[in-house]
């Protein structure tokens, strides 16, 4: 979505604005939610509960064009703190392994994609969540790392520490070097 | 079939690819169900919050307050001096015309007193806010604190307890108290400060305050245990104890540590 049709949606506040929206981040929002969760029950209440949070606080967003991303910090930390009342950060619930994941189904879709990716999504969803939630933030949602501290409401420090450790963790899960991890930004930080 | 070819270096592009690979491939549930039941939602909590007072109509009843009791003051003062006889005092005195006043702020703040409290009322505008706030703050925190890096740390522990992993050695020089030298470890969901004072042998009380100058916040509950001065920072743990002739801190940033934790990794320093 461009960012000026979205600044106007976010604007608009009406319905079928709120609808267009729905429709533009619900999987996306939903797979923030699903990687954390890894329940797929649990992970859509979650969802809806993160629009319906996202709608009724919409003034407080700044840059309506960052929508997206605002709406996936309120979905994960929902999910964070469902974790945390369940005290159940438990990672072999539902392995979310190529063989036994649903969207295995689209076997020959996968069979394009190169092996690297997928291993490299296999690993970012092993992640712990506080993890994942800056690496979505930075790579999937382009912010810097001021903007992902001001929506997490945490440090720079511990945005760079974060991302710096995110990527250990990946380049251990790849077998990479950790050199490689640390390779373009030292910490994550983008300037 | 695809051979399993060596993986590209991590970089920022192979990351970004996956991410939306992910998203794009994921199965959702159906979008049409989902968002009737967010509709559903959305108008329930309207209607629950259109019965909420608003804030004008909050200032309304005080105005309306305020004004009656300027009349009913007006009224009293009039009838004492115009209509002033024995029974008209009595009838109508400061005392009165304020109980009379008290019992309409009474009414009017029934009025517009809240509906009983429902989760759902809760997360009507304003205090939605709040809850917003509270939830991404997932742990207490310490407020932020600046400081910068040590020129000349100490041999900091690279790892406490294979789990928190040394991020950055710093210097703590805020207020008029002595610098000291800290240490900032990382774990899955903790931060951890080490301190360790500069001074020899100096006072734990002093060393206490100063390192609530150093970081923002005052310490509260000082205790001694088990050799050990615990004390509380915004609410988060910490402890301080005496090494090698210096004093030493272990405080937590944030992250669910707990004092008997804090205490095991004490050993670590050594």
């Amino acid at each position: 979505m461009e960012p000026e049709e979205l600044r106007k949606l976010v604007i608009r506040k009406d319905n079928e604005s709120r609808r267009r929206l729905f429709e533009a981040y619900y999987k996306k929002t939903f797979a923030v939610v699903y990687n954390i969760l890894r329940n797929r029950e649990n992970a859509e209440d979650i969802t809806q509960d993160a629009f319906i949070k996202a709608f009724q606080n919409i003034h407080q967003l700044k840059d309506q064009t960052k929508f997206g991303a605002w709406l996936a910090v309120i979905a994960s930390n929902l999910a964070r703190n469902f974790l945390k009342r369940e005290k159940r950060i438990d990672y072999t619930d539902e392995e979310l392994t190529p063989e036994n994941s649903s969207e295995t189904k689209h076997t020959e879709e996968l069979a394009l994609l190169s092996l690297e990716i997928d291993r490299v999504r296999q690993a970012i969803k092993a992640l712990p969540p506080d993890h994942y939630q800056v690496v979505v933030l930075q790579y999937y949602y382009d912010l810097r790392v001021e903007e992902i501290a001001t929506m997490l409401k945490i440090s720079q420090g511990t945005v760079k520490s974060r991302l710096h450790r995110a990527r250990q963790r990946l380049a251990k899960s790849l077998e990479l070097d950790s050199d490689f991890a640390c390779r373009k930004d030292k910490g994550g930080e983008r300037e | 079939m695809i051979d399993k070819q060596k993986p590209e270096p991590l970089d920022d592009d192979l990351i970004r690819r996956a991410l939306i690979h992910d998203f794009d491939s994921i199965e959702a549930p159906p979008a049409e169900q989902s968002w009737r039941q967010i509709e559903e939602k959305l108008q329930d909590k309207n209607i629950i919050s259109q019965h909420k007072p608003t804030k004008w109509t909050r200032y309304a009843a005080v105005a309306a307050a305020a004004l009656l009791l300027i009349t009913l003051t007006s009224i009293g003062i009039m009838q004492r001096t115009e209509f002033a006889s024995p029974m008209a005092e009595e009838e109508i005195t400061a005392e009165s015309v304020e109980e009379t006043v008290k019992e309409e702020i009474e009414v009017l703040d029934v009025e517009v007193a809240e509906p009983p409290v429902t989760k759902e009322v809760d997360e009507g505008a304003d205090e939605v806010e709040v809850e917003l706030f509270m939830e991404e703050q997932v742990f207490d925190e310490l407020p932020t604190f600046e400081a910068p890096i040590d020129p000349s740390p100490p041999p900091w522990q690279e790892t406490l307890d294979d789990n928190l992993l040394l991020n950055q050695a710093i210097l703590l020089t805020a207020g008029d108290g002595p610098d000291y030298h800290g240490a900032i470890y990382y774990g899955d969901e903790e931060e951890l400060l080490w301190i360790k004072s500069k001074v020899k042998d100096e006072d734990a009380t002093s060393f206490i305050e100063n390192i609530g100058e150093h970081i923002q916040a005052a310490p509260d509950q000082i205790e001694e245990i088990n050799g050990y001065i615990h004390f509380e920072a915004a609410g988060q743990p910490g402890l301080a104890w005496h090494d090698d002739d210096h004093n030493q801190a272990l405080l937590v940033i944030s992250g669910p540590v707990s004092p008997e934790q804090l205490e095991s990794l004490t050993g670590e320093s050594d």
